[in-house]
């Protein structure tokens, strides 16, 4: 092989790697997020499905395990942020985290927090409690959608492929995060 | 050079008339483990799609639309046929005819022997080795082999009674922190 042509080895193999490290399905999604309004901080991108960058695929620090945003309804029905509300996640090997929901309703558990975690979770905040089991995505928005053109219900955004945003039942102060 | 290039394209026109031909091909039936026990009691609809719906269906699995072996569900994805919403109705008529379906058909010939052999040879199909996780499976092992939910599933294939099936399936759903209206 002439000099030349071994100059052109790093260049090939920095293609093929680049090319394998783009998974098309996540590039859509990630693609199809709205515009980030602000900068990024815990409080963003509500109601949007965290883990889908901030994992090791879409490489947004820090990765994390599980994240999601609860909502009330508002006195017009309308679903708003739900700030201090305590979540808990279960897993399947009976390990659970329990968090509390930030000002713009959103909580998250770092990766490696809960490394070993074991799907399927299950999850509670006060007296909800999610029906379905969650399968493999540490998303809760990849199914809970936002209100969208295919929602059925359009004040949840519930829809045949969303059980729409989560509600939980923010009448009583929550005790677990910081409320007497 | 003419009758070169005749020669080079004959292979090629000859292939493009075979294809567009379509052919007379039979339209093969595949059969699948039945709907009812021998009793008559309605197996699919009480007691097995409802833990694959529990335990497969959820809408970042086999619920989710993309995702082949589709399974629709009171919890999960719901009929596109249909004006309900994931949370809503109980799982339709509908909606367990085509979780039939989509079984059936994730490995038609395998699953048409394990119907005519009631079930000798269901450890080779896919649905039971993928749940197993001994096949390549995304969401990885989610039965253990001989586990309550391996027996629903093996059971409704090998033609267990409805008392074999409603115990080992209701036990799995029990497990999974769900029921059916024919668990006790």
């Amino acid at each position: 092989m002439s000099p030349r042509a071994l100059l052109l080895v790093p260049s090939l193999l920095a293609l093929v790697a680049s090319g394998c490290s783009h998974d098309p399905v996540p590039e859509a999604k990630i693609d199809a997020l709205p515009e980030e309004s602000g900068d990024p901080s815990e409080n963003h991108r509500p109601g949007e499905p965290c883990v889908l960058c901030h994992d090791s695929y879409g490489g947004a620090e820090p990765e994390l395990a599980v994240a999601g945003t609860l909502y009330g309804l508002d006195t017009a029905g309308k679903p708003a942020a739900a700030p201090n509300r305590y979540v808990v996640i279960i897993d399947s090997a009976g390990d659970f985290r329990g968090v509390c929901t930030n000002g713009a309703g959103n909580f998250f558990i770092k990766k490696e927090d809960w490394a070993e975690i074991a799907f399927p979770l299950t999850v509670q905040s006060g007296s909800s409690r999610m029906r379905s089991l969650i399968g493999r995505d540490g998303s809760c928005a990849s199914c809970h959608h936002l209100p969208n053109a295919d929602a059925l219900i359009a004040s949840t955004g519930a829809s045949r492929d969303s059980a729409g945003v989560i509600l939980v039942d923010v009448s009583q102060p929550d005790v677990n995060c910081g409320a007497l | 050079m003419r009758r070169t290039l005749l020669a080079a394209l004959f292979p090629a026109v000859v292939l493009t008339v075979l294809a567009c031909s379509g052919g007379d091909y039979d339209q093969k039936t595949f059969q699948c483990p039945p709907r009812t026990a021998s009793t008559q009691e309605e197996i699919w609809g009480e007691l097995v799609s409802p833990l694959l719906e529990r335990r497969c269906g959820t809408l970042d699995c086999h619920g989710a639309p993309t995702r082949p072996m589709r399974i629709y569900g009171q919890l999960g994805l719901r009929h596109p046929g249909e004006e309900n919403i994931s949370g809503g109705v109980e799982t339709t008529p509908l909606e367990l005819a085509d979780n039939y379906a989509s079984i059936c058909s994730v490995d038609p010939e395998p699953m048409d022997q394990a119907a005519k052999d009631r079930g000798n040879s269901a450890e080779k199909l896919l649905l039971v080795n993928k749940a197993r996780g001994t096949e390549a499976h995304k969401g990885g092992k989610v039965v253990n082999e001989n586990d309550a939910a391996d027996q629903c599933i093996l059971g409704w294939i090998r033609r267990a009674t409805y008392a074999q099936l409603q115990s080992s399936c209701c036990t799995a759903l029990t497990q999974l922190g769900a029921s059916s209206t024919a668990c006790p």
